[in-house]
């Protein structure tokens, strides 16, 4: 148990946790002691000797020159930052390091948010005297998405030590030895983990820089920033985004200790230029005809009421968006029902509306703990099935990194190994649909176990006995109710004396499971066979692109054909833009203001900043605008707006109490919402194990819509392929690079890869986000 | 000359075939193992703490006590290594005992193993050594066909395994923490402490690492007792110690001592005076990470406490003499250089630091001084105690003892220039 | 992709199955292959390392670059390293460094044109009462003068050229 102590900092005594860190201590009470290799995160490791105080055991004893990092709080512990001996150590050390350092400072990448900088300030370092050359460096191609200038190192291991040894990277090292230690990859090349954006922040100067920052650069201090969140997945971490000029220059995490600590993905870090990409909208459109946006708006309003006084208010639907806020999803919402129709739908099918529904609704449930990513980093035992946790939700799987660190064994339930499996106790590769099963095996020690499942099955069961916090972790984003289910009952079941389960989901976007707890929604079905069966004439999209739902754009033609007047929201051209008649452009994510609910029900708030341009509102504005323009703006003030998806009716939630810099309030719902009701378990969906199943692969490059616009994210995505495991490809006399056609099978055809980290019987091709330009380019070069 | 203990097997002028298995034990060898398998583990360590027995790499610490944090409840592995990355420059003892007299080396592993229950044990030679370390092999395999190693070791129930690792060399190796990460197979950067290796070392285990000559004292103490060792040598240091001189000297070599002889005994008698017809000018006592001592600090008896009270350490007791034809610049600049080299590159004032002082002295040494090059050297001096592990504070040693005691030659530099002679030969590079 | 015959690739696997880590190995397999690759370690060494031992290629290379004695660069078929410490340094080994740089016509680090020498310097060599000591391969030889050099390198190039290589 922690026991408190008292020190003396400064001639001022205080309380503390006996054995805290006192350089933490001293940091976390704003009293500045330079440091460069001490992080957070990363932990003490008393290498680069800057942040020296005397301390001393006692009042009565004296102080000794020692590092505040290495030094672990005890009751009457004397230290004295200010101590004479100590500043002029410090600025010595400053010396030290700007021996070899370069005077790059006016033209370098780092400059002004140059931890070097700070420290070389507050250690009171002016004069520089060495009259000795400066050892000079080569530097490395690592990729899209970092520069490297070895030339700035200071050699604090911070960059190996985050890379390696946190993210649990393997293709970065230290080299060499003495003065000549070499941070860097064993030969050129693109950095290999998901999480190399941080190396720009954890490197004190600029050895690690963003490479896109860096090629349009602004200094940090001219960029406008506001907090948001990131809208990449649905994780939710806090993101820093910077724009100046209009254009968005670069993404760096912000603190949040209850989600993202200190890091973000790469996908969140460098996905944000989809902001700049050409084919973000600039003007409305009407029926081809470019006008301003706010006179689409207002024309839209006038084809609805037109159809609506035609065919009645049930002839219009609406079609919501996992990456729109709660407001804008409200408002359309309440717009819907301005116009005297109910049917809004959410999801890309009645299976992913109801598993996220369900797995929302027991996220919020509070009938079993529920992790955040912090959590996950204490877990003792890890359990993760249905999908590529790196791909599809990767700031979860640094959580889980931590936890593997910690000694934390991870079992993994996929058809196909992603990144996290190899630091994985024990993978098995399952056909889709059969995750479910397979988990309840696990948590149900008596039900009977396949040969094949043996081995893994019989090690989990194990490692679960052994762990007293363990951990499960199931995807919501595949229609899968019985995984949800499965992964539900298995906390419930090993929850038991002396043991806490406890569980998270993760979700296809940044407010799915907020658009997942949405009370009277329909499911996309409803809206589907409207349009097909001519009972719904006319749609309002926001922000989704409806060709991803469909698996070919002959099926997403079809699907449209009957629609009189389809009118979209977004702040980019999709297929949905392309074939609308009406186009009505809000500015980006980045812009916008308003709320996301992520996985584990944390509403976050997100501030907009206004960036002068073509376009200038956001998709709630324009909606509410429309509201206004139906003569129904009461609506919007007051309850009905905050309450149309009922998270705060009964919750301690109120949204506009969440200021920006807030980690965010997790959602409790009360008794007055039941969990939706759940169909009976879906059986697995190939049931003859002959035939082949279709695992649609995601990417943390390539799958995601918005972060596929940005230049370096599409470098890195995958291009289409047909993988196959070898015995499977061998059976059916296919090699690896062949044209495997299953177009007849499963509706996919392309290049073969083999893969025996594959489940058998499954083929698995990417999901590629293509953007819309780009595919129509192909489209005519094809035709061409 | 007083009895010879740990040097009675070794022709320390030429070395010759390693001892053999059977001259060994003719010898009264493995007599010491047999005492301590009679024995509980408990009781061997109580031996050697009784007997006073410092550890000979260096610092002078109490072996017993050192053994004594050994956790004796821990079930899983425990590892004894061996420190023979014997790179001090000027020193030249373990050479010695690896090459000459192997067995003896073995046994003093099998005792500490046996104390602390240790099954596993390393022996960490450097590369430059690889022939002793053919030769240790070599006794490895005659000691487990004769029982000595291996499971059940002489019918006693105890198993210890021993191997060798050859070092791929580097100097900060010798540092147990840094010797640890090595023999892990990775960068020698020196650990944090705590955990200390006792409670946690080589892969996480519990872990010794002794210095060769210290392990070699243990079949001596456990064969005749820790009152016979405890009555050699002083008071705070027990034993003998193998004491060697080179440099300035007319007979370079090393001799086996008791504890507490005066330096000067060792540089006239032993060492045969000066080489050269110049007098003597300093001493560095223990290897060159130690303090240089003068002429009028020569009666100091070589024991860990007098050569401390003397402002030095006794380190590993191998002398280095400087006479007065020597230039301290010169000198200085030779050893600084050393470190800057050998810097593991961990933490800044050592990586950074030391080749900024070698690019100074190198300077003035090159008639390239500049006026506050001795203030900034002063300064560094200090600064390059506060680092991660004792390697610069070693590096200190020499330095600041040379730029104090020697500094009018520096201030000779800085004032006129280099001295033609003192300049080294063309083509040296640094 | 150069690949090591069968029974090396065992020997070096094995040796590592033989510790609690795996990584312990290394260095030795980092030595045995630096051999086999004729005295230095190319990069495919690193690559087999990485593979054979079960640890990412950058703490191979991390290693491999660390120690005095894992070279990445060709060397000589005989590495002649001069002992440069203090003992030696007072005994003249400056001057010894002089003769074998003239008389080979390498700097330091550098390798004769003939591939049969790389010249290095060296921490002390535990010889010193034998200064200036050098070693030349796996022989150490000491009480050195320049002209005990000569003869030294004259006798090696005699039986190298016997075929005594």
């Amino acid at each position: 148990m922690s026991q408190k102590v008292t020190i003396t900092i400064d001639g001022r005594a205080y309380e503390v946790e006996a054995g805290e860190n006192i350089l933490q201590i001293c940091l976390d009470r704003g009293l500045l002691i330079p440091h460069f290799c001490y992080h957070e995160a990363l932990g003490p490791v008393g290498a680069c000797r800057l942040c020296a105080a005397s301390i001393a055991p006692s009042a009565d004893k004296p102080g000794r020159l020692d590092m505040t990092c290495m030094t672990r709080a005890a009751d009457g512990m004397v230290i004295n930052i200010n101590d004479d001996y100590a500043r002029a150590f410090r600025k010595k050390v400053i010396e030290d390091l700007m021996l070899n350092h370069p005077h790059d400072c006016p033209v370098c990448d780092e400059g002004g948010e140059c931890m070097l900088q700070n420290m070389t300030v507050l250690s009171e370092h002016q004069h520089r005297s060495t009259r000795f050359p400066k050892r000079t460096w080569e530097n490395q191609y690592l990729g899209p998405f970092i520069h490297h200038e070895m030339n700035r190192c200071i050699t604090c291991y911070r960059c190996t030590r985050f890379y390696g040894d946190y993210a649990l990277g393997r293709d970065l090292g230290a080299f060499g030895s003495r003065n000549r230690v070499y941070f860097g990859r064993v030969r050129d090349g693109v950095l290999e983990s998901e999480f190399s954006g941080n190396l720009v922040d954890v490197c004190p100067t600029g050895v690690f820089t963003d490479k896109r920052f860096r090629e349009v650069y602004a200094r940090p201090w001219d960029l406008s920033t506001a907090r948001s969140v990131c809208v990449h997945c649905s994780v939710g971490c806090t993101v820093l985004p910077g724009f100046r000029h209009g254009t968005l220059r670069r993404i760096k995490p912000a603190e949040n200790s209850a989600v993202n600590r200190f890091f973000i993905c790469d996908r969140g870090r460098f996905g944000g230029e989809y902001v700049n990409h050409p084919s973000r909208l600039r003007s409305g459109r009407l029926e081809g005809q470019v006008i301003d946006p706010e006179e689409v708006a207002d024309a839209v309003i006038g084809r609805l009421k037109a159809i609506v006084a035609e065919h009645g208010p049930q002839s219009v639907a609406a079609l919501g968006s996992s990456r729109a806020s709660l407001e804008a999803n409200a408002a359309l919402g309440i717009l819907l029902a301005a116009l005297g129709s109910q049917t809004i739908a959410f999801f890309a099918s009645d299976a992913e509306r109801a598993a996220a529904r369900r797995a929302a609704a027991i996220t919020v449930s509070g009938q079993v703990r529920v992790a955040s990513l912090p959590d996950m980093e204490k877990a003792d035992c890890v359990f993760v099935a249905g999908g590529d946790l790196t791909a599809e939700a990767a700031m979860m799987d640094l959580s889980i990194r931590q936890a593997i660190r910690a000694g934390a064994p991870v079992f993994i339930l996929s058809p196909r190994a992603g990144s996290l499996d190899q630091y994985a106790r024990m993978s098995l590769r399952v056909r889709p649909g059969t995750e479910a099963a397979m988990l309840s095996q696990i948590a149900d020690s008596s039900a009977p176990v396949g040969t094949e499942a043996q081995a893994f099955v019989t090690a989990a069961r194990q490692a679960l006995a052994d762990s007293k916090h363990p951990l499960v972790l199931a995807s919501a984003m595949r229609g899968d109710t019985a995984l949800v289910e499965a992964a539900f009952e298995f906390t419930r079941r090993t929850t038991t004396e002396g043991r806490v389960c406890s569980l998270a989901y993760w979700f296809s976007g940044p407010n799915a499971a907020g658009v997942a707890l949405a009370n009277g929604d329909s499911p996309p079905s409803a809206v589907w066979d409207g349009i097909r069966d001519n009972r719904i004439k006319a749609l309002i999209v926001l922000e989704r692109d409806l060709s991803r739902d469909f698996s070919s754009e002959n099926e997403f033609a079809a699907a449209l054909k009957n629609i009189r007047f389809l009118a979209v929201i977004d702040s980019i051209e999709t297929a949905t833009t392309t074939a609308a008649n009406a186009v009505i452009p809000c500015v980006s994510h980045y812009q916008s203001s308003g709320t996301f609910m992520n996985f584990e029900g944390r509403c976050q708030r997100f501030a907009g900043l206004h960036i002068p341009g073509p376009v200038t509102r956001t998709n709630s504005e324009l909606l509410i605008r429309m509201i206004e323009a139906l003569g129904e703006g009461d609506r919007i003030a007051g309850a009905e707006y905050s309450t149309a998806y009922d998270i705060s009716a009964d919750s301690s939630l109120e949204l506009d109490a969440l200021e920006p810099d807030h980690v965010g309030v997790r959602v409790r719902l009360g008794s007055h919402l039941q969990p939706p009701s759940v169909a009976p378990a879906n059986p697995p969906t190939a049931s003859s194990p002959l035939q082949f199943a279709l695992w649609r692969t995601h990417f943390l490059f390539g799958s995601e819509e918005l972060s596929m616009l940005a230049p370096p994210i599409a470098e890195l995505s995958p291009k289409p392929w047909v993988e196959m495991h070898p015995e499977d490809a061998r059976h059916r006399r296919l090699t690896e690079g062949a044209t495997a056609d299953l177009t007849k099978e499963l509706g996919v055809s392309g290049p073969l890869r083999l893969n025996d980290r594959l489940a058998r019987h499954v083929v698995a091709v990417p999901v590629l986000a293509v953007p819309c330009a780009e595919r129509s380019r192909e489209r005519e070069e094809v035709m061409a | 000359m007083s009895e010879r203990i740990l040097l009675k097997n070794i022709d320390t002028t030429r070395p010759g075939p390693p001892c053999s298995y059977d001259r060994y034990v003719k010898g009264g060898g493995y007599e010491g193992a047999r005492a301590a398998l009679r024995m509980t583990p408990l009781e061997v360590q109580q031996v050697v703490k009784d007997s006073g027995l410092r550890g000979r790499g260096g610092a002078g610490f109490p072996t017993g006590l050192k053994w004594s944090f050994v956790p004796m409840d821990f079930k899983g592995q425990k590892y004894l290594i061996c420190n023979c990355d014997e790179m001090e420059p000027g020193t030249f003892k373990d050479r010695a005992l690896i090459y000459n007299d192997p067995h003896q080396l073995i046994e003093g592993m099998i005792i500490a193993a046996y104390a602390m229950q240790m099954t596993k044990g390393f022996i960490f030679i450097r590369y430059e050594y690889r022939k002793g370390a053919e030769s240790v092999n070599h006794a490895i395999a005659i000691a487990e066909k004769n029982g000595w190693l291996g499971r059940n070791i002489q019918g006693s129930g105890f198993d210890f395994h021993l191997e060798t690792h050859l070092s791929a060399g580097r100097y900060i190796c010798g540092e147990e923490t840094a010797l640890i990460n090595s023999l892990e197979g990775r960068r020698a950067n020196p650990r944090s402490k705590p955990p200390f290796p006792q409670t946690k070392g080589f892969l996480g285990q519990p872990t010794i690492v002794n210095n060769v000559e210290t392990l070699c004292c243990l079949p001596h103490i456990l064969a005749r007792g820790a009152s016979w060792f405890k009555s050699i040598g002083t008071e705070g240091s027990s034993g003998t110690k193998i004491v060697g001189a080179s440099g300035r000297v007319r007979r370079p070599g090393l001799w086996e001592l008791p504890m507490g002889v005066p330096m000067r005994t060792v540089l006239e008698e032993y060492a045969g005076g000066p080489a050269r017809e110049h007098g003597f000018k300093a001493v560095i006592p223990g290897g060159l990470s130690t303090p240089m001592m003068t002429p009028d600090q020569f009666d100091t008896p070589l024991d860990f406490d007098s050569v401390a009270k003397a402002g030095s350490r006794l380190g590993t007791a191998c002398l280095i003499v400087f006479d007065e034809g020597d230039c301290m610049v010169n000198v200085t600049e030779n050893i600084i250089r050393f470190y800057a080299r050998e810097s593991c590159g961990f933490c800044t004032p050592c990586r950074e630091g030391i080749p900024y002082i070698h690019d100074i002295v190198k300077a003035i040494r090159d008639g390239a001084g500049c006026e506050g090059d001795l203030p900034t050297l002063d300064e560094m001096a200090k600064h390059i105690m506060h680092t991660f592990c004792a390697f610069a504070p070693g590096a200190q040693g020499p330095f600041l003892s040379a730029i104090t005691k020697f500094r009018h030659e520096f201030e000779n530099y800085l004032r006129a220039g280099a001295p033609a002679a003192a300049t080294p030969a063309a083509g040296r590079q640094s | 992709m150069t690949t090591i015959p069968d029974l090396l690739r065992k020997e070096l696997s094995d040796h590592c199955a033989h510790y609690a880590s795996r990584r312990v190995g290394l260095i030795w397999v980092l030595q045995k292959l630096q051999a086999h690759f004729g005295g230095y370690l190319p990069d495919e060494a690193i690559t087999l390392a990485a593979e054979i031992v079960g640890i990412p290629e950058p703490d191979v290379e991390g290693v491999a670059t660390f120690y005095n004695w894992l070279f990445r660069e060709p060397v000589g078929r005989r590495i002649i390293v001069v002992c440069d410490s203090i003992s030696c340094h007072l005994c003249g080994c400056d001057s010894i460094v002089a003769r074998i740089q003239k008389r080979l016509g390498i700097g330091m680090g550098e390798t004769t044109p003939d591939g049969e020498f790389t010249l290095l310097p060296v921490v002390c060599l535990g010889n010193c009462d034998k200064a200036p000591t050098m070693m030349i391969g796996d022989e150490l030889y000491d009480c050195l003068t320049p002209d005990k050099v000569d003869e030294i390198l004259d006798s090696i190039y005699a039986s190298a050229k016997a075929g005594g290589r």
